[in-house]
């Protein structure tokens, strides 16, 4: 265990040895009733291995905190008898995480109460609209090692008989470079 | 399907930014912030527990990457994964979506709750509750795998070239 893990509150949670009210846990995953919950029952699940936002962590714990957390709200709906949950990841100061160690929320939602977790629809002028979808379609295609879903309509028609070279299907799905996950976990920690 | 205004979403692929056997993911056409990204079950259901466990596995490893390419994309400084499970949550379509929400610092987005503290019996008492219907949890349901086809054998008439002499043999 490292130094980070060691001085982790939720490190130390997640194995035990902080006491708290655990509802769950397995290999991977420990889950806890948050003592300054949003609702009455809020869930935090908070993974083993420490990791400060989810870019950081491997994709099967990630699938699993998924398959956890579906189950998990089915379970407090049952318990608790509400009409709802959220399902809720904060990545990054600007996002509202408070804890420098990933946690995936679950709160146990009824009409009216006092979390605000469904933002209102804005509009957003089509000039913008186009440059993020763009934008967007490239990176996310960049994730998966794939080519964009559809060329934006027009402007690349005339390319599009270029042909694709291999070297730019194989593309391994790369990962986020060290650098960019440093520098959000340094929106984290405050860059210690 | 049909009437479903998302599933004719996926399958017009409108707005699509990535999509796999089980997962679509689009581009909102209600965003809270431009970059906003809906990852949603390609196969209709209504609310989150009624799209199978690996495919919720899935569309968060798929909201994870797209989420790295927000950062990357959009230079947001932060995202938010959220689930809107029943109308109390803010659900709005009868189609489980999983969403991304890019978030930049002072962006006003209506996003948190007032946490406030919870005393020691009132936790005590929602734990056993909630731990009575924990039991199942982390049994998931995997994905089918498909029959293999195993050829049956044809059978043989008599009329087949490899019998149908063998009965003029004394």
């Amino acid at each position: 265990m490292g130094d980070e893990e060691q001085q982790c509150v939720f490190c130390q949670i997640a194995s035990g040895k902080i006491p708290a009210k655990k509802v769950y846990e397995d290999d991977k995953v420990t889950a806890v009733l948050d003592i300054n919950p949003g609702t009455s029952g809020h869930v935090l699940v908070i993974p083993k291995q420490h990791a400060a936002i989810m870019p950081q962590m491997a994709d099967d714990l990630i699938a699993h905190l998924g398959m956890v957390a579906k189950q998990l709200s089915q379970a407090l709906i049952r318990a608790l008898k509400v009409e709802g949950t959220s399902i809720f990841v904060a990545n990054g100061v600007a996002a509202g995480q408070r804890a420098p160690h990933f946690l995936l929320h679950v709160i146990p939602r009824t009409q009216n109460d006092e979390v605000a977790l469904q933002p209102a629809i804005v509009k957003v002028d089509q000039k913008t609209a186009e440059a993020v979808f763009e934008k967007l379609s490239v990176s996310v295609a960049k994730q998966f090692g794939k080519e964009p879903m559809k060329p934006k309509p027009g402007k690349e028609e005339g390319k599009k008989e270029e042909p694709k070279t291999e070297k730019k299907i194989e593309r391994p799905a790369e990962k986020p470079s060290k650098s960019k996950l440093d520098e959000i976990t340094n929106f984290l920690t405050g860059g210690k | 399907m049909s009437d479903c205004l998302f599933c004719q979403l996926i399958q017009k692929k409108a707005n699509g930014v990535f999509e796999d056997e089980k997962v679509f993911a689009m581009v909102s056409p209600e965003p809270v912030a431009p970059g906003h990204i809906l990852v949603l079950s390609k196969e209709h259901a209504p609310i989150i527990e009624s799209v199978p466990d690996f495919v919720v596995g899935n569309m968060f490893t798929v909201a994870n990457k797209i989420g790295v390419a927000v950062f990357e994309a959009l230079g947001a400084q932060g995202t938010n994964l959220l689930i809107q499970n029943g109308p109390p949550a803010g659900q709005r379509h009868n189609h489980a979506m999983l969403q991304v929400i890019p978030r930049f610092e002072n962006d006003n987005l209506q996003i948190g709750w007032n946490p406030r503290p919870a005393d020691e019996s009132e936790l005590s008492g929602l734990e056993s509750k909630i731990k009575d219907e924990t039991k199942n949890v982390g049994v998931f349901e995997k994905e089918k795998q498909k029959p293999i086809e195993v050829e049956k054998p044809k059978e043989i008439t008599k009329e087949d070239y490899r019998v149908k002499y063998l009965r003029r043999i004394p």
